[in-house]
């Protein structure tokens, strides 16, 4: 079933009010309530749907880790024979250290690795502790470190509805 | 810059707040201090950038979103011309610089899987590099908060 046949253009405007300036007032869902011409209740039911659909999946703060002392990150890419991805991945996504946990498709000759991690620490060295300690526990020599060298770009989709 | 306070509402707002119709007075209520402080040190934060981005987080593929990673091999002295160029995409989100043979590495999303095939070949042809496309096949874990 197609999930986003459920969400009408109320819903929309809802995450278009939400998703970029969420009200930093003491009803929140009331100022997007009265944007909108519908009840505050009716916005919180609503969300409260989108969260079951999968369409919401929470709402939170994005953090600049490098700002809070959580200075290195690296992507570590891992080669997971195909019978083992989905343990191996469950297991990586298992650590607190781990954020993102992908299984992506691989280009043949090129680039062969599978499993795709976000791993953070406060240091370089921690990050690089944290890996030796992972690939250990789950038992996956064969990995890569992606350390960013430089930033060009972050942001995200804007929900255009 | 951080104090105890501002961890501990860092730490509840990387979560999922409370779907209720004061979450900042809930939030207040579990460390100890009132709504007006809440947001207070929230803005502050959001001012400072240590907040990047406040909302309603949404699962772009629920919504029909398409995205996808994408690596290219560029010589190190055309880098950040490259990049200048993908940066110049709205559908490109994420553009880093990694210390590999292949490494310029963009998150290209865009509204259908139709677009993004379109988009991915005119970047593959303003580019000129080696181009790798890594699209998702499962996903097992999706932006989880750190633990400050």
């Amino acid at each position: 079933m197609n999930d986003t046949l459920k969400i009408d253009d109320i819903d929309k405007e809802i995450i278009k009010i939400l998703q970029d300036n969420f009200p930093l007032t003491s009803r929140p869902y009331l100022e997007a309530a009265k944007k909108i011409g519908i009840s505050e209740e009716e916005v919180l039911e609503r969300i409260k749907r989108l969260k079951e659909l999968g369409v919401v999946r929470r709402i939170s703060a994005n953090i600049r880790h490098r700002l809070v002392g959580i200075k290195a990150n690296a992507m570590v890419a891992w080669k997971v024979p195909k019978e083992k991805v989905e343990e191996v991945g469950k297991m990586l996504a298992s650590f607190s250290e781990v954020t993102h946990c992908y299984e992506r498709e691989i280009v043949p000759n090129k680039w062969e690795f599978n499993v795709f991690t976000m791993i953070h620490g406060y240091s370089k060295d921690e990050v690089e502790e944290i890996v030796r300690k992972i690939s250990e526990k789950v038992g996956i020599k064969d990995y890569i470190m992606l350390y960013s060298v430089k930033e060009y770009k972050k942001t995200y989709k804007k929900f255009e509805g | 810059m951080l104090d105890e306070i501002d961890k501990k509402i860092l730490s509840e707002v990387q979560k999922d707040i409370p779907l209720v119709k004061e979450p900042f007075k809930e939030i207040g209520k579990k460390i100890g201090i009132d709504e007006e402080e809440v947001i207070r040190r929230l803005k502050n934060m959001i001012d400072t950038g240590i907040i990047r981005k406040f909302g309603l987080r949404i699962d772009s593929k629920k919504v029909g979103f398409a995205s996808t990673l994408v690596a290219f091999k560029v010589p190190w002295e055309k880098i950040d011309e490259v990049a200048e160029k993908l940066n110049k995409y709205e559908s490109v989100t994420h553009n880093y610089a990694r210390d590999h043979e292949f490494n310029l590495w963009i998150t290209v999303i865009e509204k259908d899987e139709e677009s993004l095939k379109k988009t991915l070949e005119k970047i593959r042809k303003e580019v000129g590099y080696e181009m790798i496309n890594l699209p998702v096949k499962r996903k097992f874990k999706i932006e989880v908060k750190f633990k400050l």
